[in-house]
């Protein structure tokens, strides 16, 4: 089940996150990743490509976690990268 | 109707995500628009139904996922390493590594010397060839291999190879003397601050010793297998089955003293064979003499007793040594070392002073002796301040 994040606590994971704690990604991941493959899978319309997509943006996340802004509703973020990712998919 | 903002929000509905105002929303929408209705059950039909039905939570398997981004990271790690910075930084910490091993084996083996030296002629000592070592007055019942004692730690057996070592050094402390039985049964009466070298191997084809200081042999019977003791000065006695008397600091001579049987002495200028109570003296590069013994006088020790008619005061203080438990440092020029050549007797577990009071290179008053706070016996010249 996927855990309701107050927006202190995704500020908070995301500054984590920058700095390299892996852990808050792991939070981060199990509190949206049923979102990101739902909506995924509606655009795709494939289970294993929308669970591919799901996986490479949190790998995006964690290889980008620089950049990352604590004010960005992760939501909104991680919404706008599985639009992205299907997109360009045939 | 804005169908993905519907979507979005029926995602949040179906996971359980939505926030109170957007449920708001959401029930707005879907009462305002009758088509935002079917568009939500369509989402929720396939999402829920077909290859959905049931597999929402097991197909974003979480293990897998973190597995997945945990392999991420180290490879990561991995590759950052290869980057020109990590590899100089990687040589320069396995050079600091490899500078403070050798440093700790230095500062270990020095560490090990001091020990040895420390003990070396003070407790009776089994050394070995990595510079270890076994401090034989404490050790207790069989909890070495091959290696046990006696109650009072004066008789040490030796059945067979020790910490894997195939040879080892028996050391006494001054004054003290031991017996110690080798691994082919022979057995070595050992005098003070002396040292024995000897095989582990008990069925060694050649039984062969080393001997420095004094030492009393009685050799295992056995034909086959022949006894050689080696001593300073290229010299050796090749025993023929016997017992007999080693001192290699008798007069600043080699001396073999012969019990029983028969043994052969051999040095650079030649060799004898011996029979019984003949004793052979040699010093280096000098024929082997034979004369006839007291053996009074040459067993004497073992029973506690050093009778010497030393010449020089480096001689007598190397019996000194044997028979007291002090170490003799003798600090005369060598060109005024003579001493009267008078017999002496010492007796092991006596006062040393009583000794050195007693004789005449103290009434002569040509020396004086002292101790230092090392307990180190120093004999010098009168006149010396």
């Amino acid at each position: 089940m996927s855990h309701k994040l107050s927006i202190a606590e995704e500020r908070l994971l995301l500054s984590r996150i920058r700095k390299g704690d892996i852990e808050a990604l792991e939070i981060l991941f199990i509190s949206y990743r049923q979102r990101v493959f739902l909506d995924a899978y509606l655009r795709l319309k494939d289970k294993a490509a929308a669970w591919s997509v799901t996986t490479e943006i949190y790998s995006w996340l964690w290889q980008h976690k620089p950049g990352l802004s604590p004010f960005t509703s992760i939501k909104l973020m991680l919404q706008e990268e599985v639009k992205k990712r299907t997109i360009v998919k045939p | 109707m804005d169908k993905e903002q519907i979507t979005q929000l029926v995602i949040d509905e179906l996971v359980g995500n939505i926030t109170p105002e957007d449920a708001a929303v959401l029930r707005q929408i879907l009462q305002d628009n009758p088509a935002a209705v079917i568009h939500r059950a369509n989402v929720i039909k396939l999402l829920t139904e077909g290859d959905m039905k049931g597999v929402r939570e097991e197909e974003v398997s979480i293990e897998r996922s973190l597995t997945k981004l945990k392999k991420q990271q180290i490879k990561r790690k991995i590759r950052s390493l290869r980057s020109p910075g990590a590899t100089i930084l990687l040589f320069l910490l396995t050079t600091l590594g490899a500078f403070l091993y050798k440093y700790r084996q230095q500062a270990n083996e020095s560490k090990d010397t001091m020990v040895l030296e420390a003990a070396m002629y003070k407790y009776p000592l089994l050394l070995f060839a990595d510079g270890s070592f076994i401090r034989l007055d404490t050790i207790s019942g069989n909890r070495i291999p091959h290696l046990s004692s006696d109650k009072q730690h004066r008789r040490f057996s030796i059945s067979g190879p020790i910490n894997g070592f195939p040879e080892a050094r028996f050391v006494t402390p001054r004054g003290e003397t031991y017996q110690l039985i080798l691994p082919e049964k022979s057995s070595v009466y050992v005098d003070g601050k002396t040292s024995v070298t000897f095989r582990l191997d008990p069925k060694i084809s050649l039984r062969e010793i080393a001997i420095s200081g004094q030492a009393f042999i009685t050799v295992a019977p056995d034909p086959t297998r022949p006894f050689i003791v080696e001593l300073p000065q290229k010299s050796r006695v090749r025993v023929l089955g016997t017992s007999f008397n080693i001192n290699t600091e008798e007069q600043g001579s080699i001396q073999a003293a012969l019990k029983t049987g028969k043994i052969q002495v051999e040095n650079e200028a030649g060799s004898i064979t011996m029979e019984p109570d003949s004793v052979a003296s040699w010093r280096k590069g000098t024929a082997i003499s034979k004369a006839k013994f007291n053996p009074d006088i040459i067993f004497s020790w073992q029973r506690g007793k050093y009778i010497c008619t030393e010449a020089t005061l480096r001689n007598l203080a190397r019996v000194m040594e044997r028979c007291f438990p002090y170490q003799v440092k003798v600090d005369v020029p060598q060109a005024q070392d003579q001493i009267d050549l008078v017999k002496r007797t010492m007796l092991r577990g006596s006062l040393i002073t009583h000794f050195l009071n007693s004789t005449v290179l103290i009434e002569s008053d040509r020396f004086k002796y002292s101790f230092d706070k090392d307990s180190i016996l120093h004999i010098t010249l009168n006149d010396v301040p």
